[in-house]
């Protein structure tokens, strides 16, 4: 009976450190970079190449530099046959992409908002003037 | 089995060293926990949230080349963790913002239809001010015209009620001056006839004593006796009773105008009216004898308007 109690408390401390132990090596795992082909640069270069047509080029000019310079030095590794370097580049670029995207849409939306926020003051204000000439 | 775990221990302990000694890793760490516990964010992009934690949470046990990559793109994750955020809290401003933006313009358009149909009433309003203003207007121009007419009517009136007057009174006066000249005439007439009359003097002829009546004692024509010579007939009056016993011969005569029966009737009648003149003066009739005598006993030429007045008599002779 002694011997029960001892040994439960013991147990449970075991399947803690066994849980703890496996996230632990989860998360030392390395991270997962995109499988890279033949045509993943040029999927890469027209990608970046839409983005800087679009909109989003005036609104994050800062990313596109790094996913200009970046898409370069991907050009290179894929030239030099370094493929974890390229996949890298690859995942940072598309990365890049969607934080260029995020940002340009982001501002499109202050620019909105504040547009907004605009026309709100200015049909309070008409509003006010309206009232006013109301009894 | 004691091994094991102490194997664990050590590979956990082993791994919270090396976090510690990354300070790039704790200050990502640090930012993610602030974005976290930033209550504006706290509904927005919990997807993207938890990629970034397990993305910074990855980043301990990572190391060289590898490590850069996986912190790289932690940032990365953290990034877009807080732009979907901002995404989303501005999504959401929008649409408070909209919502706030339509009840005002709801207000606005109740305000301005209050405000027209306001408009509209002070419009109508203004409108029949108008209609009552030009109605009295017109009104007043009705009557104005109406009473203009009334005293140029009334002018009218008084002035042919005045011309009217001044003609009856020119007309008055006209007949009264008509009259007085009559009067005058009458006056000067009858005052000629009296100064004839009192004018005439007898004559001793072979039948007796004659006084001539001229024809100014008859109306023109005829044999009546004007008024005047019967009221100043005393003078002959005073001719006959000088002789109260003589007969008397009352001879009448015209001139020879018009034929001679017509001239011998009226001389007769001429004499009658006379003699009745006499008689109505208290002459007896008996002594007076009237005879027409016409045109046959001129006494002057017929040939002249002169001579013809003395023709047209009438004599009273005194018989001896």
């Amino acid at each position: 009976m002694k011997q029960n109690m001892m040994t439960k408390p013991l147990q449970s401390l075991k399947k803690a450190l066994l849980l703890a132990f496996l996230s632990t090596l989860i998360a030392c795992s390395p991270p997962t970079v995109v499988e890279i082909n033949d045509n993943t640069y040029y999927q890469l270069e027209e990608q970046v190449e839409a983005v800087k047509n679009s909109q989003v080029a005036d609104a994050a000019p800062l990313e596109m530099k790094f996913i200009t310079e970046k898409l370069q030095r991907a050009k290179k590794a894929k030239a030099m046959g370094e493929k974890r370097e390229e996949a890298r580049l690859t995942q940072q670029i598309r990365s890049d992409i969607e934080v260029a995207r995020l940002r340009a849409k982001v501002n499109r939306m202050n620019q909105a908002l504040l547009e907004k926020r605009d026309e709100l003051s200015a049909a309070r204000v008409y509003l006010q003037q309206l009232e006013a000439q109301l009894p | 089995m004691n091994k094991m775990v102490i194997v664990m221990l050590l590979t956990l302990f082993v791994s919270y060293l090396s976090a510690k000694e990354n300070l790039e890793l704790e200050s990502l760490r640090i930012e993610f926990d602030n974005f976290i516990t930033e209550q504006k964010y706290k509904p927005y992009a919990k997807k993207e949230k938890a990629q970034a934690k397990s993305a910074i949470e990855a980043l301990y046990n990572q190391r060289g080349e590898v490590k850069n990559h996986a912190v790289y793109m932690a940032r990365n994750h953290l990034k877009k963790a807080k732009l979907a955020a901002e995404a989303g809290y501005l999504d959401q401003a929008l649409k408070e913002t909209e919502a706030h933006l339509q009840t005002v313009n709801m207000k606005t358009l109740k305000a301005e239809a209050q405000l027209a149909r306001m408009e509209a009433d002070r419009a109508q309003l203004l409108i029949k001010l108008h209609a009552e203003e030009a109605e009295r207007a017109r009104q007043e121009k009705q009557n104005a015209l109406e009473l203009a007419n009334q005293k140029a009517s009334e002018a009218e009136m008084t002035q042919a009620e005045l011309e009217a007057a001044q003609a009856y009174a020119k007309a008055q006066e006209k007949v009264a001056a008509l009259a007085k000249e009559e009067a005058d005439l009458a006056f000067a007439e009858i005052e000629a006839l009296r100064m004839q009359l009192e004018s005439l003097v007898a004559k001793e002829t072979d039948a007796g004593l004659m006084m001539t009546l001229g024809d100014f004692v008859f109306d023109s024509g005829s044999a009546n006796l004007k008024q005047a010579a019967v009221d100043n007939f005393d003078r002959v009056m005073q001719f006959i009773s000088g002789y109260p016993g003589r007969k008397i011969r009352i001879e009448g005569h015209t001139d020879s105008t018009g034929s001679e029966d017509l001239n011998q009737k009226l001389s007769q009648k001429r004499a009658d009216a006379v003699k009745q003149l006499l008689i109505k003066n208290g002459i007896e009739a008996e002594r007076i004898n009237a005879v027409g005598q016409g045109e046959s006993h001129p006494v002057a030429t017929n040939n002249t308007e002169a001579g013809k007045a003395k023709n047209r008599r009438v004599e009273i002779i005194l018989l001896k």
